[in-house]
């Protein structure tokens, strides 16, 4: 991601203007519950980190660092009771990267369905959509949903989303433009394929969709698809095609919360994809998490404390299957990682974090990280 | 140099400007903001009708706990509440949700409850229930109170603590009132919190 340019930084200090002197007269507009069609509803969320070392690699010699890793603003904006806006916007390390998160119109076509056109947030994954990071127990977000899921994913489409069964039920399903090829990475996997709907090359489009079921008992499941072509009409990467499938599975009842999902792409076509060596025709990542809240149980009313203490393990590889006649592997692909540690929630929407990590990859490296964090939601 | 360090600093201020603004209530405000753990919600709805026009014919509010803030949740909670609330306009309000209906109807309260009460979303809990209309009170042989609703005939039980102001029956009133029995089985409660005459 390129880092903003001046003239970004004043867009985006301008739109901040904006949306501060908009806001408490705005907020008190739809304070009045019988302002039929204007109605403006600003949320966000927001992480700072201290990494050491810092993250993104296996150099033991590394430095520390800190990060105000995001601020996220997002607002809704309501034209109708039907009808409305939602944006968001991502301030990444300190304002030094930004992207756009999300921002689709939504009309609900009916009780239970609406339609949603615009930059949409990929339905892959439990995370990607639900990335908040009040939501999960680490510091860092889970790395099977970050290399091989690239969360945070959003393409520019259209689509339905709805729910049944008393919100048991959801699904999403969209045509979006598709990945561009040139942008896979034998360790990045398919992250820096993703076109965020900025000057996105639309010749290829894809098909994804999520379907997620809440049983009783606290148990709940999710299968995510996605498949389309990602050449965008360039003869020099020849017809390429991306298939991706996920499941996942969670259980959360009283103090326990287990967590399970399973991942995998696949880069196909009916050339060899040969031009960049190295490149995974085949990825997949594993995640398993088991949870307890220590605090559960003890603190009753509207803001609940949560001490939770966790462990995870992840493998993923996102070069699991090569072509025959790749000349370079990159054993640096195959990765394991062992994470565990505390998240204190003195409200939900806050957590204060602490977390260990051990990495281990193909090439046998090694490398400890500890985390710090704080996270929250409004 | 300078200017690569007063920009983001001014990004930087008015981020915070924004962020913190929504945890300052607004004058006249200070009862209106559920997610600061502060307010009841019948305190909330005393608030708004002070600074807002002719109410709707009935109102049902349902203050919620958990993951209310991001978009999806929104959008799922809008939709269970909309699909039962009849007719009902659905208006999801941070971690509130208020269901409105302008003209006299029937208003489906049991069901709009159970819905969020039911709900086996993960992270998201109903809280507070407030109801608000306007219709009649008459009091029965055994001294309890029975609501109607303007114009449509549906009948609540209402209890009636001593120490709420309550007009003669049969005028017309508006009457606010938590709702109990959700978390159990078997019918809603209503218990007035307040019972204003003629409006």
């Amino acid at each position: 991601m390129p880092r903003t340019t001046p003239i970004r930084r004043v867009v985006a200090t301008a739109l901040l203007a904006a949306l501060v002197l908009l806001h408490p007269v705005s907020n008190a507009r739809a304070a009045s519950p019988d302002d039929e069609s204007r109605r403006l509803e600003i949320h966000g969320y927001g992480e700072i980190h201290y990494n050491n070392p810092e993250g993104g690699t296996m150099n033991r010699q590394a430095l520390a660092m800190v990060d105000v890793h995001r601020l996220v603003l997002g607002w809704e904006y309501e034209f109708t009771p039907s009808l409305r806006l939602e944006a968001e916007v991502d301030y990444e390390h300190a304002a030094g990267e930004i992207e756009l998160e999300e921002a689709y119109i939504e009309y609900d076509l009916g009780a239970t369905t609406s339609l949603r056109v615009g930059g949409l947030i990929m339905p892959i994954g439990p995370l990607n959509e639900f990335h908040e990071p009040p939501n999960y127990h680490s510091v860092e977000r889970p790395y099977v949903e970050t290399y091989v899921i690239p969360t945070t994913w959003q393409e520019v489409g259209v689509g339905l989303a709805g729910h049944g069964a008393n919100g048991a039920l959801g699904y999403r399903a969209y045509l979006v433009s598709g990945l561009d090829a040139a942008g896979l990475d034998p360790v990045k996997g398919i992250r820096e394929a993703r076109q965020h709907g900025s000057e996105a090359t639309a010749e290829d489009l894809a098909v994804v969709g999520r379907l997620e079921y809440a049983a009783r008992g606290g148990v709940s499941f999710g299968a995510s698809g996605y498949y389309g072509g990602a050449d965008q009409g360039d003869p020099a990467l020849g017809d390429v095609t991306v298939g991706i499938l996920e499941a996942d599975l969670r259980l959360r009842r009283g103090a326990l919360d287990l967590h399970a999902l399973a991942a995998g792409v696949d880069v196909s076509g009916p050339v060899p994809v040969t031009f960049t060596p190295g490149i995974g025709r085949s990825m997949y990542g594993l995640l398993g998490e088991v949870a307890f809240d220590l605090l559960h149980g003890r603190e009753r009313g509207r803001h609940d404390r949560r001490l939770w203490v966790f462990g995870r393990v992840e493998r993923f590889d996102t070069t699991a299957k090569m072509e025959a006649t790749a000349s370079q592997r990159t054993p640096e692909a195959e990765r394991t990682v062992l994470t565990g540690g505390l998240a204190y929630h003195p409200i939900q929407p806050v957590a204060f974090k602490a977390d260990f990590e051990h990495w281990e990859d193909g090439a046998e490296q090694q490398l400890n990280r500890f985390n710090l964090g704080v996270a929250f939601q409004f | 140099m300078d200017r690569l360090f007063t920009v983001p600093a001014a990004t930087a201020a008015l981020t915070a400007a924004l962020v913190l603004s929504p945890l300052t209530p607004a004058r006249g405000d200070a009862a209106l903001s559920p997610r600061h753990g502060t307010a009841p919600v019948a305190a909330t709805a005393e608030s708004e009708a002070k600074t807002t026009e002719a109410p709707p014919f009935a109102r049902v509010y349902l203050a919620l706990r958990g993951c209310t803030s991001c978009s999806h949740c929104r959008s799922t909670i809008r939709g269970m509440v909309k699909g039962s609330a009849g007719e009902g306009e659905t208006r999801v309000d941070g971690d509130r949700v208020e269901v409105r209906y302008a003209t006299p109807r029937a208003v489906p309260l049991g069901d709009v409850v159970r819905t969020l009460a039911e709900n086996r979303l993960h992270d998201l809990s109903l809280v507070d229930v407030l109801f608000e209309a306007r219709g009649t009170l008459a009091t029965q042989p055994d001294g309890s109170a029975r609501f109607t609703l303007w114009d449509t005939g549906q009948v609540f039980r209402l209890a009636v603590a001593p120490h709420v102001e309550r007009p003669l029956d049969g005028r017309p009133v508006r009457v606010t009132a938590v709702v109990g029995g959700w978390r159990e089985k078997g019918d809603l409660r209503l218990e007035a919190k307040e019972i204003k005459a003629g409006v």
